[in-house]
């Protein structure tokens, strides 16, 4: 009798399903039953980290640093940008990765949750990362689509190369003002946070050291304004080797550092080998780095940096320094510039040196160099700008590439974007004049 | 979910055993419909001169709309890559003719022989707003790849070419500078003017490729054609032969880009001597050139052959355009041809029981005519449950086969 009971109602259930008539909507049909459906905001914080490092350490870094000429292309399609020859591929998916997945859409996200819960530690530290990601996408495309981003507008307008820069700068800001509030309900990542450990102190002092960045990239066009607001923001950014942001790459599979999978587990062995002027720079000036970054017989990196768990540094406190030391120069302050360099020098136990002029600059500018390599992409943001080493093109007549095409999905998808190769999708962005000649040695410009 | 670049390097989202979550690259869609197709068919079958001759025509003209596909959304506009929609849209068109003939039928002597025809048109006409859906069947965008166009039959090869005169392109020339060019007023600099869609030389005589990815060839043919005729004589000998003819139809000779960069294909005997855009290389892809590098000589020596074709040049596969190895791959194919014999004389019943006897002879694949300069036009590398076709990647081509078979009938 009990089982009849339970019987009709499961029929009267059935009946009831059936009558509205939708029920392959709804529950796990409508809902993937193998995916989350919600995210909390320290997921989506270590999600956008990984994003990160991947723009700032992966095939873009690469890239950069071959046109940069700190690696060599050894082989196949590596052999072929080294020597300029890409096409739209070039971008290796990292343009959409600016929004998508661990992009601008899981950032926006997470900062949403972390202003729900009045959190403004997260939220500070969330704007940082936007910060990062969208300047470095203004690095390496010039205009990108910021302000419409994720407004689901058919043929999204770009912004302005410099127009990003700008915005950045105001988020950076924002960042620091959030990050300094001392309301009960901060709650920053902690151990989500495989960095800084949810240190705010850590986070502002990089969100002034990626602004000190950015005004540097405007500094071409905006001179001595640029050079003034980045000599103010290094003077509050990361001061000493404890507060690198790095990523925290582990030995496990699928979370090793990208230069080691490139190299060792991948066969992409002899795509990337160590740029000969580069590694006569190191040697001719007995720079001790030229046993931290390749081995012996200079035909790879050196162990160290080749370890699956190598930490590997994307902004630093030599980076601030030298940052520091440049703006000063530029400012017309000689004392502290020489004075800044010397401290970078001394950070890698190099003997200080007592320059002054234009080779206090050029020393400045050679020391940057050498201190960006593997950065990210800033030895070659550097030399877009400053043309410091003046090194040579690795096609005569020709000038290194200052920006990457676009992807051809967002070209397709978006009518503002003109073909590879014409207007601003060509190989330099209009915000980001070639140079004539170098900063460091007044010579001709031979490849920027 | 994973980030890395195309290279295979990954580093998933959960690192270090902290959890990461991030966004689905593709968008569901809880308000997917059915596909709608609609299809006007009008056909005709046709019996003339006591049924010795038999027509049978088909045209049709089919549409389908709200096809559903992950339609390929604006990252930055929605955070997405992908999003299923109903909006695809595309419409085939044809006609399919089909003529047999006996015209002479008697005791000893009957032939008959029959045409068919067949052409098809397809187009998409509507991706949901985006203007290539790529297939992702093939060798990567930048050298020849299967995709979805606007205006185009489904399954064209994207992939990307050298800049050519009248296409409003502007680029770097190698030697004129690091700044773009405008090529249109370069081509019509160039003495003489310049031939539509002529290839653009730089001044070092060579081709120019152009980063763009874009449609380089249509594997669908202009039409489909084959002719079967079979004769008879005195019931006893049957000779009959299939005659396939494909006409028109691009495809993209990977194998030959390959053999290029190793210098191992026979074009590559060239490194001896010289080589000109226009007049002696490369002839049948671009017979006509323009620009500052027409009338010069762009490979002289063995140095700059290699530096053409190999890994760090343009001329040959992997890193040059998959474009200038979109061949016509149209051809006309004696299929087969058969001899048979049938025995059934008395003395064979005598002396083996057997009523009758048929011997029978027959080769097919005898003979190809083509311009395709590969192994085979008609082989694709894909497999059927590609969509795309017209990608030729080291593929055996079709057996030539040999039959000579003896029945005995009892």
């Amino acid at each position: 009798m009990i089982k009849l009971r339970y019987l009709a109602l499961v029929a009267v259930g059935l009946t009831a399903t059936s009558c509205k008539g939708d029920y392959l909507t709804g529950g796990d049909l409508s809902n993937d039953p193998n995916r989350p459906q919600v995210a909390t905001a320290n997921q989506l914080f270590a999600g956008a980290e990984g994003a990160i490092w991947a723009l700032l350490g992966s095939d873009p870094a690469r890239v950069t640093g071959m046109w940069a000429r700190q690696f060599a292309g050894g082989q196949n399609q590596y052999q072929s940008i080294y020597n300029y020859l890409y096409d739209e591929g070039i971008q290796s998916g990292f343009n959409i990765g600016l929004y998508a997945s661990g992009g601008l859409v899981d950032i926006v996200r997470a900062q949403n949750l972390a202003k729900e819960a009045n959190n403004f530690a997260m939220l500070g530290i969330l704007q940082v990362q936007e910060g990062l990601t969208m300047g470095t996408g203004a690095d390496l495309f010039g205009d990108i689509v910021y302000s419409h981003a994720l407004t689901n507008e058919a043929n999204p307008p770009l912004d302005d190369q410099l127009a990003v820069y700008d915005s950045v700068q105001k988020v950076l800001s924002a960042a620091i003002v959030n990050m300094a509030s001392t309301a009960a309900t901060n709650t920053p990542p902690a151990a989500s946070d495989l960095v800084y450990g949810g240190d705010t102190g850590a986070w502002t002092a990089l969100a002034h050291t990626l602004k000190a960045r950015f005004y540097m990239h405007t500094a071409e066009v905006r001179g001595q304004a640029a050079y003034a607001a980045a000599l103010a923001e290094a003077q509050q950014g990361i001061s000493s080797d404890a507060g690198n942001y790095f990523g925290a790459f582990t030995s496990n599979t699928n979370e090793t550092n990208f230069y080691y999978q490139f190299q060792l587990t991948i066969g992409r062995g002899g795509y990337l080998i160590p740029d000969p002027q580069f590694v006569s720079l190191l040697s001719t000036r007995s720079d001790p780095r030229r046993q931290d970054y390749f081995n012996g017989a200079a035909t790879n990196l050196s162990g160290t940096r080749l370890a699956p768990n190598y930490p590997q540094t994307f902004v630093s406190y030599d980076e601030n320094t030298l940052i520091w030391a440049e703006a000063a120069y530029r400012t017309g302050d000689q004392v502290t510039a020489l004075a800044k360099l010397n401290e970078e020098r001394d950070n890698h136990g190099l003997a200080p040196e007592a320059v002054a002029g234009q080779a206090l600059l050029n020393e400045i500018l050679t020391e940057k160099y050498i201190a960006d390599f593997q950065l990210g992409h800033e030895a070659w943001n550097d030399y877009k700008r400053t043309c410091t080493p003046n090194f040579a093109p690795t096609q005569a007549g020709q000038k290194m590439p200052g920006r990457m095409y676009y992807d051809p999905n967002e070209r397709f998808t978006n009518t503002n974007i003109p073909p590879a190769g014409q207007g601003f999708n060509g190989s330099r962005n209009p915000n980001d004049p070639a140079n004539t000649v170098s900063d460091g040695t007044g010579q001709a410009c031979l490849a920027g | 979910m994973q980030f890395g670049s195309s290279y295979g390097d990954v580093l998933r989202s959960t690192i270090g055993g902290v959890p990461g979550v991030t966004n689905s690259t593709r968008l569901g869609n809880p308000a997917l419909r059915p596909e709608l197709q609609k299809e006007f068919e009008v056909g005709a079958d046709l019996g003339f001169f006591d049924q010795k001759v038999d027509l049978s025509v088909v045209g049709y003209n089919k549409k389908s709309s709200d096809v559903i596909l992950p339609i390929t959304v604006n990252a930055a506009a929605t955070g997405f890559l992908s999003a299923f929609q109903n909006t695809a849209a595309l419409s085939n068109k044809g006609i399919e003719v089909s003529f047999n003939a006996r015209p002479y039928t008697s005791q000893n002597l009957a032939w008959e022989f029959g045409v068919q025809f067949g052409r098809n048109r397809g187009k998409v006409t509507d991706l949901g707003g985006a203007e290539i859906f790529d297939l992702l069947e093939g060798f990567g965008a930048n050298e020849a790849e299967g995709a979805d166009v606007i205006g185009y039959a489904p399954g064209v090869i994207i992939g990307t070419g050298f800049v050519h005169c009248g296409s409003g392109t502007q680029v770097a020339v190698p030697g004129m500078g690091a700044a773009a060019q405008d090529i249109d007023a370069l081509c019509s600099a160039t003495p003489g003017g310049y031939k539509r869609n002529a290839l653009f030389l730089g001044p070092n005589g060579l081709p120019v490729a152009d980063p763009a990815i874009r449609v380089i060839g249509d594997p669908h043919p202009k039409y489909t054609m084959s002719y079967t005729s079979s004769l008879k004589i005195l019931n006893k000998v049957t000779l009959s032969g299939l005659l396939d003819v494909k006409k028109g139809g691009t495809q993209y000779n990977g194998t030959r880009g390959a053999l290029y960069v190793f210098g191992t294909h026979k074009d590559t005997d060239a490194r001896g001597g010289t080589g000109q855009y226009g007049v002696s290389w490369d002839t049948k892809e671009y017979p006509d050139v323009a620009g500052p590098g027409t009338g010069v000589v762009g490979l002289n020596t063995p140095r700059d052959w290699e530096n053409w074709l190999s890994i760090v040049g343009t001329g040959g596969g992997f890193t040059g355009p998959g474009e200038q190895f979109m061949e016509d791959a149209g051809w006309v194919k004696l299929r087969e041809l058969s001899l048979s014999f049938n025995v059934d004389r008395p003395f064979l019943k005598n002396l083996t029981g057997f009523s009758s006897a048929d011997i029978r002879i027959s080769g097919r694949n005898l003979k190809t005519w083509t311009q395709y300069r590969g192994l085979d036009p008609e082989v694709n590398n894909a497999g059927a449950e590609y969509l795309t076709q017209g990608l030729d990647w080291f593929a055996n081509p079709q057996s030539r086969s040999f039959v000579l078979s003896f029945s005995l009938n009892r």
